[in-house]
């Protein structure tokens, strides 16, 4: 082996060494955030989510090895994603079984096409990623059915749509110049009248 | 009583080191019941969270780290009613843990002889 092969090695295995030591040193801090950022997702009670985070944070202190101490912090993070997951999912079938009972409480015929199933594909529909019949059968059952319109607040999603597609463009210089125009003359019409 | 919704082998685990903490009249922190249920945090802390709702333990925060510049604990401890239901449960699907409420400290264990069977004619 040549000086030069062996100033690498030497070299490398230093690097390596200070990487991993690197590493260590923040696996305890990550952990730490880790457990915050969880107790924050899986608790919906404010009050027990700040206990627990401080909790956890002590948990971790006391938990011996630093990568073992990310492990953990990774352990509470997946759990607290599948927690919020599954709220979101039960909240979801909630809200579609609450449109159901209105629709029959309020002698509202029930629909061909299911409010379950329109509310599982309106983003898709609103996105026009829906096929010409598809599209058909969710226009048709959001024609008759207002619990579906109310619940998921509609106008709401509308306007977040056109922002998201539109919320960059320029106005166009013409449109604006004409506007302000328009202001002036309603300005000036409002100090006639006074 | 609120009774819990399922009866699981880690939920045992927990009653488990809840019951010999009460015996020995000591309180357990989260990474306590880890060490001595040998189960992960998350599935620890899950247990906590039901048996705190149903009321059956009590925790409390202690008032500083005895290490210096380290986060204060919670401590946790059952309550009257979870110690009956505690015992209620274990009686019914481990017994074996209720008829032995403590390991035997290490240096004192019985050494095996004493349980052997008497030899024909010896008692």
């Amino acid at each position: 082996m040549s000086t030069g092969e062996i100033l690498i090695t030497i070299g490398g295995s230093v690097g390596i060494g200070l990487l991993v030591d690197q590493c260590c040193g923040m696996a305890p801090w990550c952990a730490r955030k880790l457990v915050r950022w969880s107790a924050c997702h899986r608790y919906t009670d404010p009050a027990r989510a700040d206990a627990r985070a401080e909790e956890l944070v002590a948990l971790i202190n006391d938990r011996p090895g630093n990568l073992l101490k990310l492990f953990t912090g990774v352990a509470f993070a997946g759990c607290a994603v599948l927690t919020a997951g599954r709220r979101s999912l039960t909240r979801h079938r909630e809200s579609a079984h609450r449109i159901e009972e209105t629709a029959v409480a309020t002698a509202l015929p029930l629909h061909e096409t299911p409010c379950t199933e329109v509310l599982d594909r309106i983003y898709a529909y609103l996105e026009g990623e829906l096929d010409a019949l598809d599209c058909d059968r969710i226009r048709q059952h959001l024609d008759q059915c207002g619990p579906c319109l109310h619940e998921y607040d509609l106008d709401e999603v509308v306007k977040q749509v056109v922002h998201k597609h539109s919320g960059h463009d320029l106005v166009p210089r013409e449109l604006r110049a004409k506007v302000l125009i328009r202001i002036r003359q309603v300005q000036a019409e409002l100090r006639h009248a006074d | 009583m609120a009774s819990p919704i399922r009866v699981t082998a880690p939920l045992l685990d927990v009653l488990v080191a809840f019951i010999r903490a009460c015996e020995s009249d000591t309180e357990l922190h989260g990474w306590a019941i880890m060490r001595a249920t040998k189960r992960s945090g998350p599935t620890v802390y899950g247990i906590l969270d039901r048996l705190e709702d149903m009321g059956w333990i009590t925790g409390r925060w202690e008032d500083q780290n005895p290490e210096p510049n380290k986060p204060r604990r919670r401590f946790y401890r059952l309550t009257p009613t979870g110690a009956v239901g505690a015992k209620q449960i274990l009686r019914q699907r481990r017994p074996q843990a209720l008829a032995c409420p403590s390991p035997p400290a290490p240096g004192h264990a019985v050494p095996g002889w004493v349980h052997a069977p008497l030899p024909d004619g010896a008692a």
